[in-house]
Order: structure tokens, then C-alpha cells, then sequence
């Protein structure tokens, strides 16, 4: 039996008033942003130009696998990038943006865990792995390998088993994190581990990152791919604690400080956590701010857990 | 055809939004999923709206777009690293055991439905709870009316051992 529960879509009016805010929101954001950018045209054909000249450079430097030292495993490798869109051959742009943004991802963890002395398992048993042969029984997959002339043993060996080692890399990473942040929400953990291994790289391996968006025409921005489900909201900053700060809607400023968080998201019946390393020197308690943000997950009856994209402090 | 305003686009999320975020989550299983799912259809649908030609056929256009993006997601990397995700958080999250003894007979029914495989489950959701004819959902799937029906079949004969304590008319008839 399936792990879903149907009994949470009984009674979907927060569900429908979330849904409708946000679209009108969304649209009439993005029709406000258009005018505000077309004087920018000019300066990204600028910045184009740029990448065509890094381009070229970059080419001249790329020969060989980028191997961390002589045991590991490669990271942004080209092969491997052309044998998974070739394998899980994403149609649309979103899709292929994604894919390019998982693998990156997975590489930042590896980096940034042997960059941190952490040690790596390379023997992986069965419980450990983030994806095993069965996540490959899939008809139009195994066409497409087939296409590929590799059989689904061969790809698991050569692509899937590093991908777990560097998902092995992710889970040592989390529990280093969880050291730091003991109460930690898993969603802000899983966040702020992804941002400092992806800082790490993207600092370190710029010119390869270009070269291989420049190349695949990928993007690195999450707003680019598969599924952003952007959102927004508008509140108070009730608390800052740990990793994270709670925004509550409505008239709160009163209540900071004489009822608990949890009170104040069941009065208000709404309150989102959202992570704090990005803003820890722009926000304090009590400032009004709008938010944009996405991959909520529920937190008791009004709360919410979610992913911070952008932060306009208002007052 | 004249262009949507947004208060116009508001009335048409007012009488479809809840039947649509239900039909994403039968397919994607997730809540946020769905709400995210319908968000997108609703602006693709204001974005594009010469594509849609107006016959009177709007629920039927939309419930065609949100289960192709739900099938999207199914296929997309989204839903295999979330996949993994909650491999990962499965380890700390807090089990709701009691979650299970306060559910009804209908919600037991809906739950068996989602644990069939897609196939199955997207037949016996329209069919049922959509309650769209058979030749209705053939031409929203785009596959055989006899299709439809050979699945239909075959999702009632995988519900029925998951369902032996429970009357539920649909299969006492079978």
C-alpha cells in the first residue's frame, strides 16, 4: 500500500487560496519585472560575447578528465554529462536544465566533502545507495541505453555507482551540518549543505562550469528548471533562530515576544520557515519583509517549511 | 478570441482549482506537487491562451493539461531526486502511525487507487471520481476506447485482494 494519505485533499480551500494568490502574483510580477529589464538586453549581448571568448579558451585547457587526485572520481565530466542526456534524454528545456543542475550538484557534494577531509565510502552496500538497478527498469530507458549500445549493468557500474558514492558524500556531509545546526528542519539542512558545496565549486571550478553550460547551453539558475513552483508572501519576521527565520502574515508585531512561534502560527493559522544563510546580516525580528520562495513542506496545521529564492525587506 | 484579464483568469481558478489540484495529486501523490502542478497550468494557460479555442470544453482543456504536467513530473529528474530525497529524510522523519486507524472506508478505497501503477490508476480516477465516460477518457489519453476498458478491468482485478474487508459497490458488481 502506497504511503499517501487521501484524507489530506478532502478540504482544499487553503490549497485553492495559495494556488490563486500565486498566479495572480506571479503574473502580475513578471509584468512589472518586463518593463523594468529591457534596458538590460544590451549588457547581457555584452556578457554573451564574453562567454564566447571564455569559450574558446576554455576549449584549449580541457583535454583530460578533471580527477580531484589520482583514486577519485571525475567530476563535471563530459562523458558522463553526454551519456545521461543521451540516456535519460530530457525533451524540454526545464527538464534538460535539471538534469544538468542534479549533476553539478552531486560533483559539488564530492568536491566539497574531500575538500573538507571527510571520508569517503567508495564500497557501497545495497541500503546505502541513492539509486539501485531497479530505478533503471524503465522501457523507454533501456531503449534509449540500448541506443547507447550499453547494457543496464555497464551504465549502473560506470554512471549510477558514482552518482551514489557522491550521494554517500551529500549524507556525510548533512550529518557534519547537523553537528552545527542540532534542530535543523531536513529541507534546511538538505539547503544549506547544497549551498556551501555549491559555493565551494562554482568558486573553484568556474571556468569548467562555464565551458560546460556554454557548451550544452545549460543553466545553473533553479528558476530555470523543471518544476520552480515559485511562491510568495508577505510578513513579519517573528524569529530568527539557528538556521532558519519564521515569517508570519498579518498583525503580529504586537505578539513577538509574549506568545511563542507556535502560537503565533496558530492565530495568524499561517507561518513559513524559511532558511537564514543567505540573509543573516540583511534581517532582524520584527522586520516586514516579501518573500519569493518555493519546495514548501508542511510543518503541523499552518506551518510551512520552504526554500528561500528572494527577500525585499520592506520596513 | 479575446484575451483573458486577470479577474477573469480569477473566476475561472475559482470554479476549477480544487478539482484540478485533486487530479494532479491522484497522479504526482503529493500535495505540493499538485498545488505547484496547477499554479503552472493556470499561468501556461493565460500565457497561451490563443491555443485554446473556446468550445464550452474548458474543464476538459484544462484537466488535459494538468495530467500531461503531472506526467511530466513523473518522468522528470524533479521526481527521481525527490525519490532519493526522501530516501534521505526518511531515516528522521516522524512516523504518523495513527494516521492510518483514523481513515474511512472512502479514503481507504482512494488510497488502494493510488497505489496502483499509473496505468490503472489514471483509467479508474477518471472513470470513478471524475466520472467521465469511457470514450472521454480515451480521447483526453489519447489511446483506444477498448483500452480504456481492458484497464479499467485490470485495475478493479488489482484492487480487489487490497480491498477484500471493504463493500465497495464498484467491485461488488464485478
Amino acid at each position: 500500500m502506497s504511503k499517501v494519505d487521501v484524507t489530506i485533499i478532502r478540504d482544499l480551500s487553503e490549497s485553492k487560496k495559495r494556488v490563486m494568490a500565486n498566479v495572480v502574483q506571479h503574473i502580475e510580477q513578471r509584468d512589472n519585472k518586463k518593463r523594468v529589464w529591457r534596458w538590460q538586453y544590451s549588457v547581457i549581448s555584452v556578457f554573451f560575447t564574453a562567454c564566447i571568448v571564455l569559450f574558446f579558451y576554455t576549449q584549449l585547457q580541457l583535454d583530460n578528465k578533471l580527477l580531484l587526485s589520482s583514486n577519485d572520481l571525475p567530476i563535471l565530466d563530459e562523458d558522463e554529462m553526454s551519456t545521461m542526456l543521451n540516456a535519460y534524454n530530457p525533451q524540454s528545456e526545464q527538464s534538460r536544465n535539471e538534469l544538468f543542475q542534479t549533476m553539478i550538484e552531486m560533483d559539488a557534494y564530492y568536491a566539497y566533502a574531500l575538500s573538507k577531509g571527510i571520508d569517503i565510502n567508495h564500497k557501497l552496500e545495497d541500503k546505502e545507495r541513492l539509486m539501485s538497478k531497479q530505478n533503471l527498469e524503465d522501457d523507454h530507458f533501456k531503449k534509449n541505453l540500448a541506443n547507447l549500445e550499453m547494457s543496464v549493468d555497464e551504465y549502473f557500474e560506470k554512471y549510477i555507482e558514482p552518482f551514489n558514492i557522491k550521494g554517500s558524500a551529500r549524507n556525510e556531509l548533512l550529518k557534519d551540518y547537523q553537528k552545527r545546526y542540532e534542530n535543523s528542519f531536513p529541507l534546511h539542512a538538505y539547503l544549506g549543505v547544497k549551498k556551501e558545496a555549491m559555493d565551494y565549486l562554482t568558486a573553484k571550478y568556474v571556468d569548467r562550469i562555464s565551458y560546460l553550460k556554454k557548451k550544452y547551453q545549460f543553466s545553473l539558475d533553479p528558476k530555470d528548471a523543471y518544476m520552480s513552483g515559485t511562491k510568495y508572501k508577505t510578513g513579519y519576521v517573528v524569529a530568527i533562530e539557528g538556521d532558519r527565520f519564521l515569517v508570519v502574515s498579518g498583525e503580529v508585531k504586537d505578539l513577538i515576544g509574549y506568545l511563542s512561534n507556535e502560537e503565533i502560527i496558530n492565530q495568524k493559522e499561517n507561518g513559513i520557515w524559511y532558511p537564514l544563510h543567505e540573509v543573516k546580516e540583511k534581517i532582524i525580528v520584527g522586520n516586514m519583509v516579501s518573500v519569493t520562495y518555493s519546495m514548501q513542506e508542511r510543518l503541523g496545521k499552518y506551518g510551512f517549511v520552504a526554500n528561500l529564492d528572494e527577500i525585499k525587506i520592506e520596513k | 478570441m479575446k484575451l483573458l484579464e486577470i479577474n477573469e483568469l480569477e473566476k475561472i481558478m475559482e470554479q476549477h482549482t480544487e478539482r484540478l489540484i485533486r487530479l494532479a495529486f491522484y497522479y504526482v501523490r503529493d500535495l505540493q506537487c499538485a498545488e505547484d502542478i496547477v499554479q503552472d497550468v493556470f499561468i501556461k494557460f493565460y500565457d497561451h491562451q490563443q491555443n485554446y479555442e473556446e468550445r464550452g470544453e474548458l474543464r476538459a482543456y484544462l484537466s488535459k493539461l494538468v495530467t500531461n504536467k503531472s506526467k511530466d513530473y513523473l518522468r522528470s529528474w524533479t521526481y527521481r531526486k525527490i525519490q532519493v530525497q526522501q530516501k534521505i529524510f526518511a531515516k528522521q522523519a516522524v512516523i504518523r502511525r495513527d494516521m492510518l486507524v483514523q481513515q474511512d472506508e472512502q479514503a481507504l478505497i482512494e488510497n488502494a487507487i493510488l497505489a496502483l501503477p499509473l496505468k490503472q490508476r489514471e483509467v479508474l480516477i477518471y472513470f470513478y471520481f471524475e466520472e467521465l465516460p469511457v470514450a472521454e477518457i480515451a480521447e483526453l489519453l489519447s489511446i483506444p476506447e477498448s483500452t480504456v476498458k481492458t484497464r479499467l478491468r485490470r485495475g478493479r482485478e488489482l484492487l480487489k485482494p487490497k480491498l477484500q474487508h471493504i463493500e465497495w459497490e464498484v467491485l461488488l458488481h464485478e
